[in-house]
């Protein structure tokens, strides 16, 4: 059996505001096989990019409760004081490519340079050498070598992308995070974009999380999937039984709301909110949308595992129902 | 756009502006008849010269010197162009501004006795930019400096405190303080001099002159820097936040990029555009304010000068210093267009 | 993003909202007072009228500094009298009698002394004469003065004298009463001065005081008591003077204290506020309508006009303000009979425009792209109708924050204006009163009290619409509230 890169268990964020306390990430669990991609879809503000910074540890200034285990390649990272974590994990083993990547760009800085500065700072390496090294990952991605000296306004969306990706990869990381990396392109460019991320995930076998709304774009590139509902995980596996056999309700009907070629049946959607992360209801967070609810709904679900690697948050499929 | 082509437009702009104050001033003049006055009392005064060095000479019969003389006014009044209105005058009136022909001064000389009025106002200039210079680096640096420090402290009580402490610094008449540091300062605790540029009897010797001349711009410097500070670390703080907002922030922070590292090269380092716009227009703002506190402080730079204009009524000086303030002011602006072409690389493109 | 209940919530819910509120209504209360109390040519007829402040003491500080000065200051007295006490007869001649009493409570000389006599009726042609005595509470009584008043040849009777101009006697500056009081020190105290050491010592210490040794040094002591100005006066039986004054200089006086002129500060300064809120608002108002209109028929109309507008809104934004809108009103003001604050606000409307002009622009060239200009174009509106129904109420809640914005800026304006010699000498604002405190040399005499409180009031105006600026802002920026 290949082994976790990612162990992640019972993962707390959460972070005051004035209006209260924001419950961002709530009590998660979820394992990446080395290799393997793992995508995270849900709705907008359920808290996948919140699960995203936890694990490189970009925490809001009024963080008010961050908690549980993540272990990176067997290592628990959570414990790793601040400046360390930095210095070793940060961009040496997890990298990230941001939502609104148009914007990842500092537009005073000529891209080489960007691409090369990990490099430069993590390991001391010299800025030519470091540039020579972003030229080669320029050249692996599709870009032209004359691009190092361009600054970001002067590139097009779809470029930018790819520089944000060959600056995630300069530091060869064990994960890498993608948080909505499309969202913001053509969906020409997007293909573009998606195939690039295959490619690379084959050729490094790389592992990956794939954060985005898009559950048909999810199932491009994952092999497990994690569905998000306010601030919790309700159903997570592989993604070949998440798709075809989903469990929990809320994840029956996200799937059933793709719109489908040659089927008469027509997409479902989805009456009501989802509740806001402030103040959440105490039993099932679903519970008010779902068809199936009953008495203990209002009591909080626990993990309920289908098989080996498939669980899924619902009183459903709880023992006592 | 390129370099070239983005400096032209931007120098055009300028001159429009420099143009633009111009006209305003030569129709102000024109229209209001002040223009026909100030050259009838310059020919009167030039009359008045000839008609004495005529009758200096022998020989001439007093209906032979009047009759000269009325000869000698008619030519002057051809000659400043005061046969025909004054709007016919105006090209002529302006090209002789812009070429700094700014003519002679009815009341005031320089420190070396000329009534020129290009000697009075180069003698002053650098009073002026020695003083505000001085004040706007210094104000700069705290601006920046504590702007920084509190853009990390977004909310915090001393951020609340200073949004409180800027307003309060925006409201206060700079003129104002002024006095009242004199108050606190000259006359009650008796430590700094009330004004002026040295002691009554000040040293000869270059070092002690200076220190003297230091001695008297505390007074002033304090002053501005009290006014300006506020408002500069409010302003450096603002921009600041907005920067650290931005996303390739939190990117340069994913990469593991040391916080003074960030703080240096992502944070201040695209910020330096609005920092520059405010540190220049600041350094023009005070020079042209410079009217205010020089006034107050008796020093003798170009603010000082102006006030004593207006107090003499001393057009033709009031006129050529309102063209320098708005030609420094200008250039200000057109250095700090190619300040920005060093700074941001986007400028040539927007 | 319009104006509405909750807006108001978030407003009120601010704290710099709240205090922008209070002294907004602080200020408009004190000018509501001034409106009611004050004649409205207040500025001639009574604060640069000498007249209005002649029998006040000169550059002196506010009564309440008692407070801290841990000595009662000599408070400022004014008695007067019309009628007479009766008669008296001395050495066979039968003079009138007029009693001014002054009360001495505080350990302190009074500043100065000075009586003024008003409107003396004579009938008779050989006029009146006048004996002024002065008795002191330790029973003293000195002859100050004496003088003789007739009427000019030929006048009708009865012949009222000091009609036109009082007959004011400088006593505690007057010769002959200095050679009165070298007397009398030389008979009680057997002082020998001289006429100019008395001048150093000043009559007032004299007259209110008595002498002690302090190491052989003569120190004047302030004596309290009752004192009593007799006025005699011999003439016909039905002479009589219609009044009389006594004037004995405090050493401190109002609220705030007098300026070189003897003028009452607190009087200035309140008059200051009507003009402040005044200059302010109209020069917002006025300023902030040309600037948006300009903006929003730049943006809207686009092409040439758009062109042109945004040309000279562009080169007047960016002339150097000060300069400029210094000659603009020095030139103004130098056409006889211009009122000066109307130069002021017009120079500061013509300066303080583009700024808007340029934002509101831009506002309105996004706003052209939304779908209900689009709509409301396609079922045919006007452009007019667009602009004023559309557009403008758009808007409306930014321009207005902004013309707040502004007023801080015009008040301060006009103010600096004012400070460097170009306001109007008969109308008190603020700015003029430091002016003529900073020509007085006020600052290097230590009349504070001159200094002070105008700047303090400049800064509440500014402050006031400041703090209300920051109040509007969240409403206003939405972008500000979520964060």
């Amino acid at each position: 059996m290949v082994k976790n890169i990612l162990e992640v268990k019972d993962l707390y964020l959460y972070y005051k505001t004035y209006k209260g306390i924001v419950q961002a990430v709530d009590g998660i669990s979820f394992n990446i096989p080395e290799g393997q991609t793992l995508g995270i879809v849900g709705e907008s503000g359920c808290g996948k990019s919140s699960t995203a910074n936890t694990i490189i540890r970009l925490l809001p200034k009024n963080t008010y409760k961050y908690e549980g285990s993540i272990k990176l390649d067997g290592e628990e990272i959570t414990t790793i004081p601040m400046d360390e974590f930095r210095r070793t994990i940060r961009w040496r083993k997890v990298a990230m490519v941001f939502q609104g990547a148009m914007n990842s760009l500092n537009p005073v800085l000529k891209v080489g340079f960007q691409v090369a500065e990990p490099l430069i700072v993590h390991l001391g390496m010299d800025k030519n050498e470091a540039l020579d090294r972003a030229k080669q990952v320029f050249e692996k991605i599709g870009l032209t070598p004359a691009f190092l000296d361009r600054y970001p306004h002067e590139l097009s969306g779809g470029m930018r992308q790819r520089i944000v990706i060959a600056m995630a990869m300069i530091m060869n990381p064990q994960l890498l995070i993608l948080d909505e990396p499309t969202s913001a392109l053509d969906v020409s460019i997007q293909a573009q974009i998606m195939n690039l991320l295959k490619s690379l995930k084959k050729e490094y076998n790389l592992s990956m999380i794939f954060i985005t709304h898009d559950i048909a774009l999810a199932s491009d590139i994952s092999d497990l999937l994690a569905v998000m509902y306010a601030g919790e995980i309700v159903e997570y596996g592989p993604i070949e039984e998440v798709l075809l056999n989903p469990q929990h309700p809320y994840a029956q009907k996200l799937i059933a709301s793709i719109p489908r070629l040659r089927e008469d049946k027509e997409p479902e959607f989805l009456p009501g909110n989802p509740p806001g992360l402030i103040n959440p209801p105490k039993g099932c967070r679903f519970a008010s949308r779902c068809p199936y609810r009953f008495e203990k709904c209002s009591e909080a679900p626990g993990l309920v595992w289908i098989n080996g690697n498939h669980y899924v948050k619902c009183h459903l499929y709880s023992e006592g129902k | 756009m390129g370099v070239p082509r983005y400096l032209g437009v931007k120098a055009f702009n300028l001159m429009l502006v420099l143009l633009g104050v111009l006209l305003l001033t030569a129709i102000l003049f024109g229209a209001t008849g002040l223009s026909d006055k100030i050259l009838r009392a310059i020919i009167s005064e030039e009359v008045r010269g000839y008609r004495a060095q005529l009758s200096q000479q022998k020989g001439l019969t007093p209906e032979e010197i009047n009759h000269l003389v009325e000869e000698y006014k008619k030519n002057l009044e051809i000659e400043y162009g005061l046969d025909k209105p004054w709007y016919v005058r105006l090209p002529d009136m302006i090209r002789r501004i812009v070429i700094l022909d700014l003519g002679t001064s009815k009341h005031m000389t320089s420190f070396t006795g000329s009534n020129q009025i290009r000697d009075i106002i180069v003698e002053r200039v650098p009073y002026t930019v020695m003083l505000m210079t001085t004040a706007v680096l210094i104000v700069f640096a705290i601006g920046l400096g504590f702007g920084t420090w509190l853009s990390t402290k977004v909310g915090s009580l001393w951020d609340r405190g200073l949004s409180f402490f800027a307003s309060i610094s925006y409201a206060t008449p700079t003129w104002w303080l002024a006095l009242l540091l004199i108050l606190i300062f000259s006359y009650y605790l008796d430590i700094l001099p009330y004004g002026g540029l040295l002691s009554p009897n000040p040293p000869k010797e270059f070092l002690p002159r200076l220190l003297d001349m230091m001695y008297h711009a505390i007074l002033p410097i304090m002053t501005l820097v009290l006014a300006l500070s506020g408002s500069a670390i409010y302003i450096y703080r603002s921009i600041l936040v907005s920067t650290a907002t931005e996303d390739f922030v939190t990117v340069a922070r994913a990469k593991g990029l040391p916080e003074n590292l960030v703080l240096r090269r992502y944070i201040i380092r695209p910020s330096l555009h609005p920092i520059l716009t405010n540190l220049v227009l600041g350094l023009a703002g005070s020079l042209t304010g410079a009217i205010l506190t020089e006034t107050v402080f008796n020093w003798p730079g170009m603010g000082r000068l102006y006030y004593e204009a207006i107090l003499n009524i001393d057009e033709p000086l009031i006129l050529a210093l309102t063209y320098v303030f708005t030609l420094i002011y200008v250039a200000a602006r057109f250095i700090l267009e190619i300040l920005y072409i060093v700074v941001d690389p986007r400028v040539t493109v927007e | 993003m319009s104006v509405t209940r909750s807006g108001w919530q978030i407003y009120i819910s601010s704290l710099v909202g709240k205090a922008g509120l209070i002294l907004l209504i602080f200020m408009v209360v004190a000018s509501i007072y001034v409106l009611a109390t004050y004649p409205l040519d207040y500025g001639i007829r009574v604060w640069s009228n000498p007249k209005s402040w002649a029998d006040n003491p000169i550059t002196v500080p506010p009564t309440w500094v008692d407070f801290f000065t841990g000595r009662d200051l000599v408070t400022h007295h004014i008695t007067i009298t019309t009628t007479s006490k009766g008669t008296e007869t001395i050495a066979g001649l039968k003079f009138k009698v007029y009693e001014l009493d002054y009360d001495l409570e505080e350990d302190g000389f009074p500043t100065y002394l000075m009586i003024k006599i008003y409107n003396v009726s004579m009938y008779s042609e050989r006029g009146v004469y006048f004996v002024i005595n002065f008795t002191r509470p330790d029973g003293d009584e000195i002859r100050l003065i004496t003088f003789a008043e007739v009427p000019p040849p030929n006048s009708d009777l009865p012949y009222i004298a000091f009609s036109k101009n009082e007959k004011i006697i400088f006593l505690s500056k007057e010769r002959s009463v200095g050679f009165s009081l070298l007397t009398y020190i030389n008979t009680k105290y057997n002082l020998n001065y001289t006429i100019d050491k008395l001048n150093e010592i000043n009559y007032n210490k004299v007259l209110f005081g008595v002498p002690t040794e302090e190491g052989g040094d003569v120190i004047w002591k302030p004596l309290k008591g009752v004192y009593k100005i007799n006025v005699y006066m011999l003439g016909e039986d039905k002479d009589k003077i219609a009044m009389l004054k006594a004037v004995f200089g405090g050493e401190s006086y109002g609220f705030l204290g007098t300026d070189d002129n003897g003028r009452d500060l607190a009087q200035g300064l309140l008059f200051g506020f009507p003009v402040a809120l005044a200059i302010g608002f109209f020069t917002s108002i006025v300023t902030t309508a040309i600037g948006a209109s300009l903006g929003i028929i730049s943006g809207y109309k686009g092409g040439r006009v758009d062109e042109i507008i945004q040309r000279i809104s562009d080169v007047v934004y960016n002339f150097p303000f000060l300069p400029i809108i210094i000659l603009i009103v020095f030139i103004i003001s130098r056409m006889p009979g211009f009122p000066r604050l109307l130069a002021i606000f017009g120079a500061i409307v013509a300066l303080g425009w583009p700024g808007l002009t340029i934002l509101i622009r831009s506002m309105v060239l996004s706003l052209k792209q939304s779908q209900f200009i689009e709509a409301a174009k396609a079922i045919g509106a006007s452009d007019r109708r667009i602009m004023f129904k559309h557009i403008f109420p758009n808007l409306a809640p930014f321009i207005f924050a902004q013309m707040i914005f502004f007023t801080p800026g015009a008040i301060l304006a006009e103010a600096a204006l004012s400070f460097l010699g170009l306001g109007d000498p008969n109308i008190p604002t603020w700015g003029q009163i430091i002016e003529e405190s900073f020509r007085a040399g006020a600052a290097l005499n230590g009349w504070w009290w001159w200094v002070l409180p105008p700047g303090l009031l400049i800064m509440l105006a500014a402050i006031t619409f400041v703090f209300i600026a920051l109040g509007l802002e969240p409403i206003v920026n939405p972008k500000l509230q979520e964060r």
